[in-house]
């Protein structure tokens, strides 16, 4: 920690901490940043032009990245310009039988025996090629995780006892798995290609974004819990053909889902701890003396992007001094209902006080 | 760095895989590094069909030459050196591509008298974002590709060496330079906002 008193530009962009922070920002970055930026005042203009150059850098390669219609045409003409100069197409369509036929036309015996020695390696290509729609399978029978890398960079962490299926190269219009068991998933971001996850009769669909579902065989029920981003989640099979997501429900970060499939009913709540949805930054300017009850409960709501119900009048005279640091939310609301006597409950995705006001 | 450890583990599987003539780890490959190949590509020459052809030659020679291949200790640092040497050969005299690699700058600096004006009209920190982009796009070729090399892909300085080709003190010498310009560029745009803060409350 002592060192960063001292970094200049080149030191922050070169630091491993620093550029998973900017990159990746996980609530222990922001927390270990912020703490950092308490300590050194004096950095800060250098950090946010550090952070301002990493991130730059990084739309600049990514904005010269080929479209994925590119993508695909690429490695169409990558395939032919690599078959140019191996065994003739007929070859490969017939099998070897075709080419024993043409061979016994042309009557030469030591050729044949050639022919069959290759037609084993030629029938491996033609198997790769003539099966796109294989699925890719991994299975987690260890007992600790095991994290699968997919075709376009997304991550999946399976638990203990979870199968994954995927086509080897994802499809032109979407990318989907196939769950058994659980995994948290970490989805690049694709506008033009729908991630799903398809488990246990229930589809979570996301564009990029960070979420855990649970479908082990058997479950009664499925569970869905959004860390980052947005997602869509609705059953596999829906009455409404034509847009099944309209039979679904849409999951903001913090909030979970419990779909039961013997009544395909949506149970909609708070995941166990939800962390905060602000960055480190934003979350050291909500910071309040002896302030009113209603405005620290906004700034709550904003900080975990949670909706809370309260009466504003009542609980107007309620005044505290606290500052929003790194608890969970319900770490977070016992503390505020303990200091002015309250209590809450948990009502759907919903947070209720229930308090008899402060006087 | 410990998942760059990872990463680099899991494309030796795959390499060794597609060397075997697996092409599904092959296509794996592909997917992984055609996208910041080709970013790459245009940052050294910025001409889409050159990049293209390079590329597609490079994947397809992959393919047939597969079972000549060595093991990769790292698979990603094999083929962005492998690109470069591609992009830079077919730029030798008898092809015909009309934009030259240009170790001068592509474009004049940018004019500081109408970023005055601009400054203005504009939020400061959004105008600090705007101008880091526009001065990265005017450095020249040969900066930008280094700077991508060390702050995008986190190639050591002696992998960025071997991939252009020069010696891992030259590398850190067009790395270093090219920060030395944008240092030089936020101080200048410091002092152009201390200047109009000035000049607003006259």
């Amino acid at each position: 920690m002592d060192s960063y008193q001292d970094f200049r530009l080149d030191d922050f962009i070169s630091d491993p901490a620093f550029r998973h922070w900017v990159l990746e920002g996980t609530p222990d970055d922001n927390a270990h940043w912020a703490a950092v930026l308490r300590q050194y005042p004096h950095q800060q203009a250098t950090i946010r032009q550090a952070r301002e150059f990493l991130l730059t850098v990084h739309e600049r390669v990514e904005a010269d990245f080929p479209s994925e219609q590119r993508v695909r045409e690429l490695y169409q003409r990558i395939q032919e310009a690599a078959q140019a100069t191996s065994v003739r197409p007929l070859w490969q369509r017939a099998g070897w039988q075709a080419a024993a036929a043409v061979l016994l036309l042309l009557g030469s015996g030591l050729w044949w025996y050639a022919q069959l020695n290759r037609s084993s390696t030629a029938g491996q290509t033609v198997a790769a090629r003539t099966e796109p729609d294989r699925l890719e399978e991994v299975i987690n029978n260890t007992s600790s995780i095991r994290t699968v890398t997919l075709p376009d960079g997304s991550r999946a962490t399976l638990e203990p006892r979870t199968r994954l299926q995927y086509r080897r190269a994802f499809a032109d219009t979407s990318r989907e798995v196939f769950l058994a068991g659980e995994a948290f998933f970490d989805v690049q971001k694709n506008p033009s290609k729908p991630f799903l996850v398809r488990a246990n009769e229930l589809t979570t669909k996301v564009l990029g974004t960070s979420f855990r579902v649970r479908a082990y065989e058997g479950d009664r029920q499925v569970t869905v819990a959004v860390k980052t981003g947005r997602v869509s989640v609705f059953p596999t099979q829906s009455r409404r053909q034509r847009d099944p997501e309209t039979d679904g429900v849409i999951l903001t970060p913090n909030q979970q889902v419990v779909f039961g499939k013997a009544d395909a009913h949506f149970t909609r709540s708070l995941v166990e701890k939800p962390v905060p949805v602000l960055s480190s930054a934003e979350l050291q300017r909500l910071s309040f003396t002896n302030a009113p009850l209603p405005g620290i409960l906004q700034a709550l709501e904003k900080a975990y992007g949670v909706e809370i119900i309260y009466d504003e009048t009542l609980l107007a005279d309620c005044r505290l001094t606290t500052s929003l640091g790194n608890e969970t939310l319900f770490e977070k609301l016992d503390i505020l209902c303990e200091a002015v006597g309250a209590s809450y409950k948990l009502v759907d995705a919903q947070v209720i006080i229930d308090s008899k006001g402060c006087n | 760095m410990k998942a760059q450890a990872a990463q680099e583990h899991e494309d030796r599987h795959y390499w060794n895989r597609f060397r075997q003539g697996d092409e599904s780890a092959f296509a794996w490959l592909y997917q992984r590094y055609v996208r910041v190949l080709y970013s790459y590509g245009l940052k050294i020459i910025r001409n889409a069909d050159a990049v293209e052809d390079a590329i597609q030659d490079m994947f397809a020679d992959l393919w047939r030459t597969r079972t000549q291949l060595a093991e990769a200790q790292s698979v990603r640092f094999y083929l962005f050196r492998s690109l470069r040497r591609r992009i830079h050969r077919s730029l030798q005299p008898d092809h015909s591509l009309t934009e030259p690699i240009n170790d001068e700058y592509v474009t004049e600096p940018p004019d500081f008298a109408t970023a005055e004006t601009d400054i203005i009209s504009a939020e400061i920190a959004a105008l600090q974002t705007a101008q880091l982009r526009q001065w990265l796009t005017h450095l020249p070729a040969r900066q930008l590709e280094a700077l991508m090399l060390r702050y995008y892909q986190d190639f050591s300085y002696a992998e960025i060496a071997a991939i252009m080709n020069i010696s891992e003190q030259g590398a850190r010498n067009v790395v270093q330079k090219s920060l030395h310009t944008l240092r030089r560029f936020a101080l200048t745009l410091a002092l152009l906002t201390v200047g109009w803060l000035l000049k607003s409350f006259f």
